[in-house]
Protein backbone atom coordinates (compact mmCIF):
# COMPACT_ATOMS: atom_id res chain seq x y z
CA UNK A 1 0.00 0.00 0.00
CA UNK A 2 1.36 3.34 -0.98
CA UNK A 3 1.15 5.99 1.14
CA UNK A 4 1.90 9.66 0.46
CA UNK A 5 2.66 10.70 3.99
CA UNK A 6 5.98 7.83 3.49
CA UNK A 7 7.42 9.44 0.71
CA UNK A 8 10.90 10.09 2.14
CA UNK A 9 13.59 9.35 -0.16
CA UNK A 10 16.74 8.10 1.80
CA UNK A 11 20.15 10.50 0.60
CA UNK A 12 22.82 12.40 1.80
CA UNK A 13 22.45 15.60 -0.18
CA UNK A 14 22.37 19.70 1.43
CA UNK A 15 18.64 18.84 1.02
CA UNK A 16 18.48 16.10 3.16
CA UNK A 17 21.22 17.33 5.77
CA UNK A 18 19.30 20.82 6.09
CA UNK A 19 17.49 21.67 9.59
CA UNK A 20 13.80 20.66 8.79
CA UNK A 21 12.45 23.94 10.64
CA UNK A 22 14.53 25.76 7.72
CA UNK A 23 12.75 23.59 5.14
CA UNK A 24 9.50 24.07 6.59
CA UNK A 25 9.86 28.60 6.30
CA UNK A 26 11.61 27.83 3.25
CA UNK A 27 8.88 25.94 1.85
CA UNK A 28 6.54 28.59 3.12
CA UNK A 29 8.59 31.37 1.81
CA UNK A 30 8.86 29.58 -1.96
CA UNK A 31 5.78 28.98 -1.60
CA UNK A 32 4.52 33.23 -1.04
CA UNK A 33 6.89 34.02 -3.76
CA UNK A 34 4.97 31.67 -6.85
CA UNK A 35 1.63 33.00 -5.41
CA UNK A 36 2.89 36.75 -6.05
CA UNK A 37 4.61 35.79 -9.33
CA UNK A 38 2.96 37.87 -12.21
CA UNK A 39 5.55 37.51 -15.33
CA UNK A 40 6.49 34.83 -17.00
CA UNK A 41 10.36 35.37 -15.83
CA UNK A 42 9.15 34.96 -12.31
CA UNK A 43 7.71 31.35 -13.13
CA UNK A 44 10.59 30.81 -15.09
CA UNK A 45 13.05 31.73 -12.00
CA UNK A 46 10.68 29.42 -9.87
CA UNK A 47 10.97 26.88 -11.74
CA UNK A 48 14.43 26.32 -11.81
CA UNK A 49 14.87 26.64 -8.60
CA UNK A 50 12.77 24.04 -8.10
CA UNK A 51 14.74 21.73 -10.43
CA UNK A 52 17.37 22.44 -8.85
CA UNK A 53 16.57 21.58 -5.34
CA UNK A 54 15.56 18.47 -7.45
CA UNK A 55 18.83 17.70 -8.90
CA UNK A 56 20.47 18.49 -5.52
CA UNK A 57 18.54 16.09 -3.83
CA UNK A 58 18.61 13.36 -6.28
CA UNK A 59 14.88 12.62 -6.79
CA UNK A 60 14.46 11.56 -10.15
CA UNK A 61 11.62 12.27 -12.45
CA UNK A 62 9.22 9.58 -12.30
CA UNK A 63 8.93 9.96 -8.64
CA UNK A 64 8.36 13.90 -9.44
CA UNK A 65 5.90 12.96 -11.61
CA UNK A 66 3.96 10.67 -9.56
CA UNK A 67 3.49 13.03 -6.67
CA UNK A 68 1.37 15.05 -9.39
CA UNK A 69 -0.66 12.21 -10.34
CA UNK A 70 -3.77 12.49 -7.34
CA UNK A 71 -4.00 16.29 -8.32
CA UNK A 72 -4.55 15.61 -12.31
CA UNK A 73 -7.76 16.11 -12.06
CA UNK A 74 -7.55 19.54 -10.01
CA UNK A 75 -5.22 20.54 -12.56
CA UNK A 76 -7.51 20.00 -15.20
CA UNK A 77 -10.05 21.70 -13.97
CA UNK A 78 -8.01 24.87 -13.33
CA UNK A 79 -7.51 24.66 -16.58
CA UNK A 80 -10.93 24.02 -17.89
CA UNK A 81 -12.82 26.68 -15.87
CA UNK A 82 -10.27 29.34 -16.76
CA UNK A 83 -10.10 28.92 -20.01
CA UNK A 84 -13.88 29.48 -20.03
CA UNK A 85 -15.14 31.64 -17.67
CA UNK A 86 -12.06 34.21 -17.03
CA UNK A 87 -12.76 36.27 -19.96
CA UNK A 88 -10.90 38.80 -21.98
CA UNK A 89 -10.89 41.24 -25.00
CA UNK A 90 -8.55 39.04 -27.77
CA UNK A 91 -10.94 36.05 -29.28
CA UNK A 92 -9.03 33.61 -30.00
CA UNK A 93 -11.38 30.65 -31.34
CA UNK A 94 -15.33 30.81 -31.20
CA UNK A 95 -17.66 28.20 -31.95
CA UNK A 96 -21.25 27.96 -30.69
CA UNK A 97 -21.89 30.09 -27.86
CA UNK A 98 -18.64 29.80 -26.14
CA UNK A 99 -15.56 31.94 -26.85
CA UNK A 100 -12.06 31.12 -25.69
CA UNK A 101 -9.82 34.35 -24.99
CA UNK A 102 -6.20 34.62 -25.51
CA UNK A 103 -5.75 36.01 -21.99
CA UNK A 104 -7.83 33.50 -20.53
CA UNK A 105 -5.48 30.52 -22.06
CA UNK A 106 -2.62 32.68 -20.78
CA UNK A 107 -4.29 32.26 -17.39
CA UNK A 108 -5.15 28.88 -17.41
CA UNK A 109 -1.30 27.89 -17.96
CA UNK A 110 0.18 29.98 -15.68
CA UNK A 111 -2.42 29.00 -12.92
CA UNK A 112 -1.92 25.42 -14.29
CA UNK A 113 2.26 26.10 -13.74
CA UNK A 114 1.42 27.66 -10.26
CA UNK A 115 -0.52 24.40 -9.10
CA UNK A 116 2.46 22.29 -10.10
CA UNK A 117 5.12 24.45 -8.79
CA UNK A 118 3.02 24.64 -5.27
CA UNK A 119 2.85 20.74 -5.33
CA UNK A 120 6.21 20.13 -6.04
CA UNK A 121 7.52 22.18 -3.46
CA UNK A 122 5.91 20.59 -0.71
CA UNK A 123 7.06 17.21 -1.83
CA UNK A 124 10.81 18.66 -2.18
CA UNK A 125 10.12 19.01 1.45
CA UNK A 126 8.52 15.30 2.33
CA UNK A 127 10.92 13.80 0.02
CA UNK A 128 14.16 15.27 2.19
CA UNK A 129 12.74 15.04 5.76
CA UNK A 130 12.34 12.09 7.50
CA UNK A 131 8.55 12.06 9.63
CA UNK A 132 10.78 12.26 12.98
CA UNK A 133 12.91 15.25 11.47
CA UNK A 134 8.94 16.74 10.64
CA UNK A 135 7.53 15.77 13.88
CA UNK A 136 10.41 17.42 15.60
CA UNK A 137 10.56 20.51 13.82
CA UNK A 138 6.74 21.36 14.20
CA UNK A 139 7.09 20.77 17.65
CA UNK A 140 10.11 23.03 17.83
CA UNK A 141 8.83 25.79 15.44
CA UNK A 142 5.61 25.72 17.65
CA UNK A 143 7.10 25.79 21.06
CA UNK A 144 7.27 29.55 21.81
CA UNK A 145 3.36 29.08 21.72
CA UNK A 146 3.65 27.34 25.07
CA UNK A 147 3.63 30.22 26.99
CA UNK A 148 0.39 30.67 25.87
CA UNK A 149 -1.18 26.82 26.81
CA UNK A 150 -0.60 25.99 23.47
CA UNK A 151 -0.29 22.29 23.57
CA UNK A 152 3.01 21.99 21.01
CA UNK A 153 5.10 19.00 22.78
CA UNK A 154 1.25 16.96 22.37
CA UNK A 155 0.29 18.22 19.35
CA UNK A 156 4.05 16.87 17.86
CA UNK A 157 3.56 13.62 19.67
CA UNK A 158 0.29 12.96 18.13
CA UNK A 159 1.47 13.23 15.10
CA UNK A 160 4.79 11.00 15.36
CA UNK A 161 2.54 8.22 17.11
CA UNK A 162 -0.17 8.85 14.12
CA UNK A 163 2.79 8.38 11.26
CA UNK A 164 4.65 5.29 13.62
CA UNK A 165 0.88 3.28 13.13
CA UNK A 166 0.03 4.24 9.55
CA UNK A 167 2.40 1.29 8.41
CA UNK A 168 0.84 -1.44 10.90
CA UNK A 169 -2.57 -0.05 10.58
CA UNK A 170 -2.10 -0.99 6.87
CA UNK A 171 -1.19 -4.12 7.27
CA UNK A 172 -4.45 -4.85 9.27
CA UNK A 173 -6.61 -3.21 6.83
CA UNK A 174 -5.21 -5.88 4.37
CA UNK A 175 -5.70 -8.45 6.87
CA UNK A 176 -9.53 -7.45 7.81
CA UNK A 177 -10.14 -7.41 4.18
CA UNK A 178 -8.81 -11.10 3.36
CA UNK A 179 -11.02 -12.04 6.50
CA UNK A 180 -13.83 -10.16 5.04
CA UNK A 181 -13.55 -11.61 1.36
CA UNK A 182 -13.21 -14.99 2.91
CA UNK A 183 -16.51 -14.62 4.73
CA UNK A 184 -18.00 -13.89 1.35
CA UNK A 185 -17.69 -10.18 0.90
CA UNK A 186 -18.00 -8.71 -1.96
CA UNK A 187 -15.25 -5.19 -2.65
CA UNK A 188 -16.03 -5.51 -6.20
CA UNK A 189 -19.34 -4.14 -6.82
CA UNK A 190 -19.58 -1.83 -9.87
CA UNK A 191 -22.96 -0.37 -7.99
CA UNK A 192 -21.23 2.91 -6.09
CA UNK A 193 -23.28 2.52 -2.50
CA UNK A 194 -22.70 -0.96 -2.73
CA UNK A 195 -18.87 -0.60 -2.85
CA UNK A 196 -19.83 1.91 0.59
CA UNK A 197 -21.73 -0.21 1.73
CA UNK A 198 -19.44 -2.88 1.51
CA UNK A 199 -16.72 -0.91 3.23
CA UNK A 200 -18.91 -0.89 6.56
CA UNK A 201 -17.30 -4.01 8.07
CA UNK A 202 -14.10 -2.91 7.27
CA UNK A 203 -13.78 0.02 9.27
CA UNK A 204 -15.84 -1.26 12.01
CA UNK A 205 -13.01 -3.71 12.99
CA UNK A 206 -10.42 -1.29 12.53
CA UNK A 207 -12.15 1.65 14.87
CA UNK A 208 -12.33 -1.13 17.48
CA UNK A 209 -8.35 -2.30 16.39
CA UNK A 210 -7.39 1.17 16.95
CA UNK A 211 -9.08 1.70 20.15
CA UNK A 212 -7.69 -1.36 21.70
CA UNK A 213 -3.67 -0.31 20.63
CA UNK A 214 -4.79 3.08 21.50
CA UNK A 215 -5.53 1.79 25.22
CA UNK A 216 -2.52 -0.63 24.99
CA UNK A 217 0.00 1.76 23.88
CA UNK A 218 -0.73 4.72 26.42
CA UNK A 219 -0.71 1.64 29.16
CA UNK A 220 3.06 0.72 27.51
CA UNK A 221 3.81 4.77 27.38
CA UNK A 222 2.69 4.79 30.85
CA UNK A 223 5.18 2.10 31.76
CA UNK A 224 8.02 3.77 30.80
CA UNK A 225 7.53 6.66 32.52
CA UNK A 226 5.91 9.01 30.11
CA UNK A 227 4.18 11.88 31.65
CA UNK A 228 3.87 14.79 28.99
CA UNK A 229 6.39 16.91 27.96
CA UNK A 230 7.49 18.82 30.99
CA UNK A 231 10.87 17.33 32.41
CA UNK A 232 11.14 15.73 28.82
CA UNK A 233 14.90 15.83 27.12
CA UNK A 234 14.77 15.28 23.43
CA UNK A 235 17.38 12.72 21.61
CA UNK A 236 17.92 14.42 18.19
CA UNK A 237 19.17 17.52 18.27
CA UNK A 238 18.52 20.28 15.56
CA UNK A 239 20.98 22.54 14.96
CA UNK A 240 21.13 25.24 11.81
CA UNK A 241 24.03 25.20 10.08
CA UNK A 242 25.90 27.18 7.36
CA UNK A 243 23.65 24.61 4.76
CA UNK A 244 20.31 26.49 6.36
CA UNK A 245 21.94 30.07 5.75
CA UNK A 246 23.03 29.34 2.19
CA UNK A 247 19.52 27.99 1.42
CA UNK A 248 17.60 30.61 3.53
CA UNK A 249 19.68 32.95 0.91
CA UNK A 250 18.93 31.66 -2.32
CA UNK A 251 15.21 30.82 -1.13
CA UNK A 252 14.87 34.85 0.03
CA UNK A 253 16.87 35.85 -3.01
CA UNK A 254 14.03 34.34 -5.56
CA UNK A 255 11.65 35.89 -3.23
CA UNK A 256 13.10 39.43 -3.89
CA UNK A 257 13.46 38.57 -7.47
CA UNK A 258 9.39 38.15 -7.55
CA UNK A 259 8.94 41.74 -6.07
CA UNK A 260 11.27 43.25 -7.78
CA UNK A 261 9.80 41.59 -11.19
CA UNK A 262 5.96 42.45 -10.30
CA UNK A 263 7.33 46.23 -9.86
CA UNK A 264 9.55 46.24 -13.05
CA UNK A 265 8.48 44.10 -15.86
CA UNK B 1 17.09 -4.21 54.45
CA UNK B 2 15.93 -7.61 53.30
CA UNK B 3 16.77 -9.13 49.87
CA UNK B 4 12.88 -9.17 49.57
CA UNK B 5 12.52 -6.99 46.20
CA UNK B 6 8.72 -6.83 45.54
CA UNK B 7 5.95 -7.61 48.57
CA UNK B 8 2.31 -8.05 47.94
CA UNK B 9 0.31 -7.60 51.26
CA UNK B 10 -3.11 -9.07 51.12
CA UNK B 11 -3.73 -7.74 47.89
CA UNK B 12 -6.76 -7.67 46.52
CA UNK B 13 -7.30 -5.76 43.21
CA UNK B 14 -11.00 -5.03 41.40
CA UNK B 15 -11.63 -3.60 37.83
CA UNK B 16 -15.49 -2.29 39.27
CA UNK B 17 -16.00 -0.40 41.99
CA UNK B 18 -19.49 -1.07 41.96
CA UNK B 19 -19.83 -2.61 45.69
CA UNK B 20 -23.05 -4.90 44.80
CA UNK B 21 -21.35 -6.95 42.63
CA UNK B 22 -17.85 -6.97 42.99
CA UNK B 23 -15.50 -9.05 41.63
CA UNK B 24 -12.11 -9.46 41.93
CA UNK B 25 -9.49 -10.08 39.50
CA UNK B 26 -6.66 -10.64 42.72
CA UNK B 27 -8.00 -11.67 45.43
CA UNK B 28 -6.12 -11.66 48.91
CA UNK B 29 -2.48 -12.16 47.64
CA UNK B 30 0.83 -12.46 49.65
CA UNK B 31 3.85 -12.55 47.78
CA UNK B 32 7.26 -11.68 47.98
CA UNK B 33 9.67 -11.79 45.25
CA UNK B 34 13.42 -11.95 45.85
CA UNK B 35 15.94 -9.52 44.23
CA UNK B 36 17.76 -11.78 41.33
CA UNK B 37 14.84 -14.69 41.09
CA UNK B 38 13.35 -15.77 37.78
CA UNK B 39 9.77 -15.90 38.80
CA UNK B 40 7.29 -17.43 36.23
CA UNK B 41 3.52 -16.48 37.06
CA UNK B 42 1.27 -19.47 35.09
CA UNK B 43 -3.03 -19.54 34.72
CA UNK B 44 -5.24 -19.80 32.28
CA UNK B 45 -6.21 -16.95 30.56
CA UNK B 46 -8.77 -14.68 32.74
CA UNK B 47 -7.48 -15.82 35.56
CA UNK B 48 -5.63 -13.08 36.90
CA UNK B 49 -2.06 -12.83 36.08
CA UNK B 50 -1.50 -9.84 33.66
CA UNK B 51 -3.24 -7.69 36.63
CA UNK B 52 -0.68 -9.16 39.18
CA UNK B 53 1.64 -7.81 36.65
CA UNK B 54 0.57 -4.89 36.73
CA UNK B 55 0.34 -4.25 40.12
CA UNK B 56 3.87 -5.06 40.11
CA UNK B 57 4.87 -1.25 38.74
CA UNK B 58 1.86 1.10 39.76
CA UNK B 59 0.41 0.81 37.04
CA UNK B 60 -3.35 -0.60 38.75
CA UNK B 61 -3.18 0.37 42.49
CA UNK B 62 -4.49 -2.36 44.93
CA UNK B 63 -8.37 -2.05 45.96
CA UNK B 64 -6.93 -3.35 49.10
CA UNK B 65 -3.98 -4.35 50.96
CA UNK B 66 -0.25 -2.82 49.42
CA UNK B 67 2.42 -3.81 47.03
CA UNK B 68 5.58 -2.24 48.15
CA UNK B 69 8.64 -2.42 45.64
CA UNK B 70 12.06 -1.71 46.98
CA UNK B 71 10.16 -1.08 50.19
CA UNK B 72 8.33 2.03 48.07
CA UNK B 73 4.40 1.36 48.58
CA UNK B 74 2.88 2.21 45.00
CA UNK B 75 -0.29 3.40 46.75
CA UNK B 76 1.98 6.37 47.17
CA UNK B 77 1.79 9.01 43.78
CA UNK B 78 5.45 10.76 44.91
CA UNK B 79 7.10 7.47 43.80
CA UNK B 80 5.10 5.95 40.78
CA UNK B 81 8.03 7.34 38.44
CA UNK B 82 10.43 5.78 40.71
CA UNK B 83 8.66 2.51 40.67
CA UNK B 84 8.34 2.48 37.11
CA UNK B 85 11.99 3.22 36.57
CA UNK B 86 13.29 0.31 38.43
CA UNK B 87 10.33 -2.48 37.38
CA UNK B 88 10.00 -1.95 33.93
CA UNK B 89 7.28 -3.97 31.57
CA UNK B 90 7.00 -5.55 28.35
CA UNK B 91 3.43 -6.55 27.03
CA UNK B 92 2.01 -8.73 25.07
CA UNK B 93 1.47 -7.30 21.46
CA UNK B 94 4.78 -5.98 19.97
CA UNK B 95 2.98 -3.88 17.91
CA UNK B 96 1.49 -1.41 20.30
CA UNK B 97 4.37 -0.88 22.52
CA UNK B 98 6.76 0.68 19.87
CA UNK B 99 6.29 4.43 19.99
CA UNK B 100 9.08 5.76 18.36
CA UNK B 101 9.62 5.54 14.16
CA UNK B 102 12.99 3.74 14.44
CA UNK B 103 14.49 1.21 16.63
CA UNK B 104 16.82 3.56 18.17
CA UNK B 105 14.30 6.49 18.32
CA UNK B 106 12.05 4.25 20.38
CA UNK B 107 14.92 3.16 22.72
CA UNK B 108 14.86 6.93 23.39
CA UNK B 109 11.79 7.48 23.69
CA UNK B 110 12.08 5.65 27.73
CA UNK B 111 15.20 7.69 28.06
CA UNK B 112 13.77 11.06 27.33
CA UNK B 113 10.93 10.59 29.39
CA UNK B 114 13.67 10.30 32.48
CA UNK B 115 15.20 13.30 31.08
CA UNK B 116 18.36 12.30 30.38
CA UNK B 117 21.44 14.13 28.56
CA UNK B 118 21.71 13.12 24.92
CA UNK B 119 25.66 11.83 26.02
CA UNK B 120 24.01 9.40 28.67
CA UNK B 121 21.10 8.61 26.09
CA UNK B 122 23.83 7.87 23.33
CA UNK B 123 26.21 5.64 25.41
CA UNK B 124 22.90 3.58 27.41
CA UNK B 125 21.23 3.00 23.40
CA UNK B 126 24.66 1.76 22.01
CA UNK B 127 24.86 -0.26 25.36
CA UNK B 128 21.09 -2.05 24.98
CA UNK B 129 21.13 -2.46 21.26
CA UNK B 130 24.03 -5.05 21.97
CA UNK B 131 22.58 -6.35 24.78
CA UNK B 132 19.28 -7.16 22.29
CA UNK B 133 21.56 -7.70 19.15
CA UNK B 134 19.81 -5.79 17.43
CA UNK B 135 23.09 -3.39 16.26
CA UNK B 136 22.22 -3.83 12.44
CA UNK B 137 18.58 -2.70 12.96
CA UNK B 138 19.19 0.49 14.35
CA UNK B 139 17.46 2.72 12.05
CA UNK B 140 15.10 0.15 11.32
CA UNK B 141 11.85 1.29 11.13
CA UNK B 142 9.57 -0.80 13.51
CA UNK B 143 7.01 -2.49 11.12
CA UNK B 144 9.94 -4.22 8.99
CA UNK B 145 10.88 -6.03 12.36
CA UNK B 146 10.37 -9.46 12.99
CA UNK B 147 7.74 -10.51 15.71
CA UNK B 148 10.76 -11.56 18.20
CA UNK B 149 12.91 -8.48 17.04
CA UNK B 150 9.93 -6.07 18.06
CA UNK B 151 10.07 -7.77 21.47
CA UNK B 152 13.83 -7.45 21.45
CA UNK B 153 13.55 -4.04 20.67
CA UNK B 154 10.77 -3.26 23.57
CA UNK B 155 13.17 -4.72 25.49
CA UNK B 156 15.96 -2.78 25.00
CA UNK B 157 14.08 0.43 25.35
CA UNK B 158 13.73 -0.92 28.83
CA UNK B 159 16.78 -2.37 29.93
CA UNK B 160 18.05 0.98 28.58
CA UNK B 161 16.19 2.47 31.60
CA UNK B 162 18.24 0.24 33.78
CA UNK B 163 15.58 -1.51 36.05
CA UNK B 164 16.22 -3.29 38.57
CA UNK B 165 13.23 -5.98 37.29
CA UNK B 166 11.94 -6.30 33.91
CA UNK B 167 8.01 -8.26 34.04
CA UNK B 168 7.23 -9.68 30.67
CA UNK B 169 3.43 -9.68 30.28
CA UNK B 170 3.05 -12.50 28.22
CA UNK B 171 5.38 -11.14 25.78
CA UNK B 172 5.54 -14.57 24.04
CA UNK B 173 1.98 -15.26 23.68
CA UNK B 174 1.82 -13.61 19.87
CA UNK B 175 5.15 -14.67 18.60
CA UNK B 176 6.44 -18.09 16.48
CA UNK B 177 8.34 -20.46 18.16
CA UNK B 178 11.83 -19.05 16.85
CA UNK B 179 10.61 -15.90 18.29
CA UNK B 180 9.77 -16.93 21.78
CA UNK B 181 12.70 -18.91 21.63
CA UNK B 182 14.68 -15.11 21.24
CA UNK B 183 12.79 -13.78 23.49
CA UNK B 184 13.67 -16.36 26.66
CA UNK B 185 16.95 -16.50 26.15
CA UNK B 186 17.77 -12.66 26.46
CA UNK B 187 15.60 -13.17 29.66
CA UNK B 188 17.45 -15.90 30.81
CA UNK B 189 20.94 -13.53 30.10
CA UNK B 190 19.53 -10.80 31.49
CA UNK B 191 18.99 -12.77 34.52
CA UNK B 192 22.19 -14.31 34.59
CA UNK B 193 24.86 -11.64 33.52
CA UNK B 194 22.78 -8.34 34.49
CA UNK B 195 21.37 -9.57 37.62
CA UNK B 196 18.32 -8.39 36.19
CA UNK B 197 14.69 -9.84 38.38
CA UNK B 198 12.76 -11.51 36.25
CA UNK B 199 9.03 -12.08 36.04
CA UNK B 200 7.42 -14.02 33.28
CA UNK B 201 3.90 -14.13 32.90
CA UNK B 202 2.75 -16.83 30.45
CA UNK B 203 1.15 -19.55 30.19
CA UNK B 204 3.88 -21.88 28.23
CA UNK B 205 4.92 -24.68 30.23
CA UNK B 206 8.17 -25.02 28.17
CA UNK B 207 9.83 -21.56 29.58
CA UNK B 208 7.81 -22.12 33.33
CA UNK B 209 10.53 -25.58 33.30
CA UNK B 210 13.77 -22.74 33.17
CA UNK B 211 12.07 -20.34 35.99
CA UNK B 212 13.50 -20.33 39.26
CA UNK B 213 9.83 -20.50 40.85
CA UNK B 214 6.95 -20.66 40.00
CA UNK B 215 3.55 -18.91 41.21
CA UNK B 216 0.21 -20.70 40.20
CA UNK B 217 -2.72 -18.34 39.46
CA UNK B 218 -6.68 -19.36 39.13
CA UNK B 219 -9.11 -17.32 39.80
CA UNK B 220 -7.22 -14.73 40.97
CA UNK B 221 -5.67 -16.68 44.14
CA UNK B 222 -2.58 -17.58 44.26
CA UNK B 223 -2.92 -22.23 44.41
CA UNK B 224 0.62 -22.52 44.12
CA UNK B 225 4.29 -21.31 44.71
CA UNK B 226 7.12 -24.04 44.40
CA UNK B 227 9.68 -25.01 42.17
CA UNK B 228 8.99 -26.11 38.70
CA UNK B 229 10.10 -29.55 39.48
CA UNK B 230 7.67 -29.93 42.36
CA UNK B 231 4.45 -28.38 40.97
CA UNK B 232 5.41 -30.99 37.92
CA UNK B 233 4.85 -33.46 40.24
CA UNK B 234 1.38 -32.48 41.14
CA UNK B 235 -0.27 -33.15 37.58
CA UNK B 236 -4.06 -32.61 39.07
CA UNK B 237 -3.12 -29.08 40.23
CA UNK B 238 -2.03 -28.05 36.90
CA UNK B 239 -4.59 -29.10 35.33
CA UNK B 240 -7.15 -27.66 37.73
CA UNK B 241 -5.47 -24.06 36.77
CA UNK B 242 -6.44 -24.54 33.09
CA UNK B 243 -2.93 -25.56 31.87
CA UNK B 244 -0.60 -28.87 30.66
CA UNK B 245 2.42 -29.93 32.18
CA UNK B 246 5.33 -29.91 29.24
CA UNK B 247 5.50 -33.12 27.00
CA UNK B 248 8.13 -34.67 28.83
CA UNK B 249 7.18 -34.30 32.20
CA UNK B 250 3.36 -35.19 31.48
CA UNK B 251 5.32 -38.65 29.59
CA UNK B 252 6.97 -38.82 33.33
CA UNK B 253 3.89 -38.76 35.32
CA UNK B 254 1.86 -41.39 33.35
CA UNK B 255 4.40 -43.61 33.72
CA UNK B 256 4.67 -42.50 37.28
CA UNK B 257 1.10 -43.28 37.88
CA UNK B 258 0.84 -46.73 36.18
CA UNK B 259 4.04 -48.10 38.66
CA UNK B 260 6.91 -47.44 36.65
CA UNK B 261 9.68 -46.21 38.70
CA UNK B 262 10.85 -43.25 36.45
CA UNK B 263 13.59 -41.34 39.21
CA UNK B 264 14.76 -37.67 39.22
CA UNK B 265 13.11 -34.72 38.15
CA UNK B 266 12.04 -34.96 34.48
CA UNK B 267 10.84 -31.45 32.48
CA UNK B 268 13.05 -30.85 29.63
CA UNK B 269 14.01 -33.58 26.46
CA UNK B 270 16.79 -34.14 27.92
CA UNK B 271 15.96 -35.25 31.56
CA UNK B 272 13.44 -37.55 30.04
CA UNK B 273 16.12 -39.25 27.47
CA UNK B 274 18.21 -39.89 30.69
CA UNK B 275 15.81 -40.91 33.31
CA UNK B 276 14.08 -43.63 30.39
CA UNK B 277 17.63 -44.59 29.55
CA UNK B 278 18.87 -45.67 32.80
CA UNK B 279 15.22 -47.04 33.41
CA UNK B 280 15.95 -49.45 30.39
CA UNK B 281 19.51 -50.25 31.96
CA UNK B 282 17.97 -51.44 34.91
CA UNK B 283 15.58 -53.45 33.34
CA UNK B 284 18.34 -55.15 31.14
CA UNK B 285 20.17 -55.38 33.85
CA UNK B 286 17.20 -57.39 36.21
CA UNK B 287 15.78 -58.90 33.55
CA UNK B 288 12.31 -57.67 34.81
CA UNK B 289 9.05 -56.70 33.08
CA UNK B 290 6.00 -54.43 33.34
CA UNK B 291 3.35 -56.33 32.03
Amino acid sequence: MKIAIGQYVPGNSALHKADPRTKFILTLVYMVAVLMSKSYVSYIASAALLAAAFICAHINICKILRSLRPLIIMMAMTVVLNIFFYGGTTVLVSFWKITVYKESVYFALKMLLRVILLVLASSVLTYTTTSVMMTDGLESLMSPLKKIHFPAHEIAMIMSIALRFIPTFSEETERIIKAQTARGADFDSKNIIKKIKSYIPIIVPMFVGAWRKADELAMAMNARCYRGGEGRTKYRMLRFTYIDAVLSVITCALLAAVVIANKFV
Amino acid sequence: MTDDFIRFENVSYSYTSDADNIKYAIENADLTIKKGEFTAIAGRNGSGKSTLAKLMNALLIPTYGKVYVNGKDTSDESEVWDIRRTVGMVFQNPDSQIVGATVEDDIAFGLENIGLSRDEMHERIDRALLTVRLEKERSTQPHLLSGGQKQRCAIAGITAMRPECIVFDEATAMLDPSGRREVMELAHRLNKENGITIVDITHHMEEVCCADRVILIESGKIIADTAPSELFRNRRLVEEAGLELPKAAELAEVLRDKGVPVRGTVLTGDECFEALSELLSDLHFTGESFA
